[in-house]
């Protein structure tokens, strides 16, 4: 803590305080999270433990970066991070940015890259949404908030299906599933692509997980023998929870305007089927990529409004 | 995952040299004063040069770092039964990779701190508490934890010479350690293990042995009357073959350097060659190792594998040199439980035990003196003290780390020769 001078609060997080801090000596500007264990009897906090075991393994350009880490007397694990300038959630809320399908592409991109990056280590990121992608002042996009990451691909670990925000939540987690990967990681990634497309956010369920099944539902249809073979074997499907068949919407009535090949990847990505869903590193050379308009320069992206 | 893009591979692998240098600036024991967790063997490797807070004086009072290093051993053996497979209380058993997970931390903070400034005991207690969290596994209380300290405690009460090594922890010492000891390994937590490696490496052998020499797979002790099923043969080929590598693995985690020395891939082979008895007396990989090496990278070249084989057999050395690692136990037929390298390490360790008493002694002493100088302490065992005969507490007798629980017992040891000594029972924990 001696090595911090506080200059102001930046907001409340799930576990904790995030302030703004100054590093006494090189002058730079961090991010201070600092976490509490609410209950007694657990020592340090574990999200705080993952969150560091996690952050640790990286280092990545798109992947924020954690400076330092301390502890304080009260027990409480301080987390110091580059301090980000804005996140994704504010730029799509603020309307007076304009978001050209080059941003797009460099956003998706770069959000991609972190996800590769996770996934390569076998980390499950379960959190991805709009308020976890930071940008720094120069525009580079950071994935952050590894609190609800978790390492996969042990056989036989159970996974909670109590992860990721309701709206960016895959299928197969709101169906019960214990058993996912990173394909959950992956839907979430697409209806964040979704969301710039339109921009607002693409599955709006109302609450509870059964509204979002039927938001998605709506959209994409029923799962059937076709689109989704093994969904049967979901808990929530085994005990019998029946959908009356809807057919699906095509992505095209929905994304009008959108270019051809951005709808192809879109498509790809958001499968019903987990095993069918592209992956971060096939998502990333598909020809949306390749083709033109190019990705808006890192420091050509306009994220605040203009003044 | 890329083993080389790792944290541990990055900051926790470092050679002979740097370790022993680590080790010997580690037992330098810190002033009372200011007492606070030092990290320097983290990325010691890459930073030689500067100044790790810590120096040599010869003024400084410290243990050697052999005698550290035993009592270590000793400390990360025991944490078996806080913590894993054969943890004493069913809260408090989890698999055994959080086991390790727990030995690593433990082991990784000791290159570092000096055993005098920190109890192993309750370090040993926060890396167990410590390694619940990093693998996330349920979740575990801390009261849980203390009260198995003090159970152990209460069982090591009639073994005079190791007693104040299992101390009961309070639930507050554990706190406290849990935080030194994140600070202590400058908060990289993450620990891969052989494990995975050994399973898949286990898997092919066994259907190797199965395949291409049947009469090999008599030496392991099967029943004839097994050999009609091929698959159930080689099933339980598979089974012991794994066990009795990942009890390789588990034993050269507490007692040898290799996991700080080699990547996790190369000691599951060379834990593999010695779970099948494939090397020689000059640890050189025997022949149905390198002809598996051959046949899985055929497009390698020779000189390449001969590297590798050359590296497993320095790991497959340096395991069975190891002090408190007796590779006749890991034999197919194991012949002695207290073997005669077993003794020498009990010996040493009830003289590490005393030489760490006398030290703490000593600044205790100190410390209540309010003394500001530090002179050096001359710290010898005591002559007067009466040689009890003893041998290591070794958890779980003879067996291997991955055996099933058995209810926690004492049961004394028979001393072997002396009538007088007789009377003088050491307890061991099954």
């Amino acid at each position: 803590m001696e090595n911090y001078r506080v200059t102001k609060a930046l907001g409340q997080g799930t576990w904790g305080v995030v302030h703004m801090a100054e590093q006494i000596g090189s002058n730079r500007v961090v991010a201070l999270k600092k976490i509490k264990s609410k209950t007694s009897g657990e020592g340090i906090n574990f999200t705080a433990i993952r969150e560091i075991k996690l952050l640790r393994e990286f280092r990545h350009e798109n992947i924020i970066e954690l400076v330092d880490v301390f502890v304080t007397p009260d027990q409480a694990v301080c987390l110091v991070y580059e301090c980000a300038e804005t996140d994704l959630e504010k730029v799509l809320n603020n309307k007076s940015i304009p978001m050209s399908f080059s941003d797009i592409k460099q956003h998706l991109s770069s959000l991609l890259r972190a996800i590769s990056a996770c996934h390569d280590r076998w980390i499950l990121h379960r959190d991805l949404k709009p308020d976890n992608m930071l940008f720094l002042k120069d525009g580079t996009m950071k994935l952050a908030d590894f609190g609800l990451a978790r390492m996969y691909g042990t056989p036989k670990q159970r996974l909670s299906p109590q992860a990721i925000t309701l709206w960016y939540k895959p299928p197969e987690l709101l169906l019960g599933s214990y058993e996912y990967s990173s394909a959950a990681d992956m839907w979430s990634v697409g209806c964040i692509f979704a969301e710039l497309l339109l921009r607002r956010p693409f599955l709006q369920g109302k609450q509870t997980d059964i509204s979002q099944l039927d938001t998605i539902f709506t959209v994409f249809g029923t799962p059937n023998e076709t689109n989704w073979p093994d969904h049967k074997a979901l808990p929530l499907c085994a005990r019998g929870l029946l959908w009356d068949d809807v057919p699906a919407i095509p992505f095209d009535e929905i994304f009008t305007g959108a270019p051809r090949d951005a709808i192809s990847l879109l498509r790809s990505i958001l499968a019903l089927d987990p095993n069918m869903r592209f992956t971060a590193s096939q998502s990333l050379s598909h020809p949306y990529f390749s083709n033109e308009p190019p990705p808006t320069p890192k420091e050509k992206l306009v994220l605040d409004t203009p003044s | 995952m890329d083993f080389e893009s790792s944290s541990q591979a990055r900051f926790w692998m470092l050679n002979e040299l740097t370790l022993s240098e680590c080790r010997a600036k580690a037992a330098v024991v810190q002033p009372s004063t200011k007492k606070r967790a030092r990290s320097f063997a983290c990325g010691y490797r890459d930073r030689i040069n500067e100044n790790m807070g810590c120096s040599l004086e010869a003024k400084s009072r410290r243990m050697m770092p052999l005698d550290q290093e035993t009592l270590v051993h000793f400390h990360a053996h025991q944490i078996q039964r806080l913590i894993g497979p054969n943890a004493i209380f069913p809260e408090l058993q989890r698999s055994s990779s959080v086991l390790s997970t727990a030995i690593m931390l433990f082991r990784r903070f000791y290159l570092s701190n000096s055993i005098v400034d920190f109890h192993p005991r309750a370090m040993a207690a926060a890396s167990a508490l410590l390694a619940v969290k990093v693998d996330c596994e349920p979740f575990l209380e801390i009261d849980v934890l203390s009260h198995a300290t003090s159970v152990i405690s209460i069982k090591a009460r009639s073994a005079r010479v190791c007693r104040d090594e299992l101390k009961w922890v309070s639930v507050q010492e554990i706190e406290h350690a849990e935080m030194d000891l994140m600070k202590g390994l400058e908060y990289r937590l993450r620990c891969h293990h052989p494990y995975g490696a050994i399973k898949r490496l286990s898997e092919e052998m066994a259907e190797i042995l199965r395949d291409t020499r049947p009469q090999e797979t008599e030496r392991y002790g099967y029943r004839s009357s097994w050999s009609n099923s091929s698959e159930l043969y080689k099933e339980e080929l598979l089974e012991t073959l794994c066990d009795r590598a990942i009890a390789v693995a588990q034993s050269a985690l507490v007692y040898s350097d290799v996991s700080f020395l080699y990547a996790p891939g190369k000691i599951a082979f060379a834990a593999v060659a010695i779970a099948l008895e494939d090397f020689d007396h000059y640890s050189q990989l025997g022949p149905r190792m390198t002809e598996y090496l051959r046949m899985r990278f055929p497009h390698k070249k020779t000189t390449e594998l001969s590297d590798f084989g050359s590296e497993v057999s320095r790991i497959i050395g340096a395991i069975s040199s190891a002090p408190g690692i007796d590779i006749k136990h890991f034999s197919i037929r194991p012949n002695s439980r207290h073997s005669m390298a077993m003794q020498m390490h009990a010996m040493e360790l009830r003289r590490v035990f005393s030489l760490v008493a006398r030290l703490r002694e000593c600044i205790k002493r100190d410390e209540a003196k309010q003394k500001r100088h530090f002179a050096p302490c001359t710290v010898e065992p005591s002559p007067k003290r009466r040689r009890l005969s003893f041998c290591v507490p070794s958890g779980n007798e003879g067996k291997f780390y991955a055996d099933p629980i058995e209810p926690a017992r004492v049961t004394p040891v028979q001393t072997p020769a002396y009538s007088e000594e007789r009377m003088l029972y050491y307890s061991t924990f099954v």
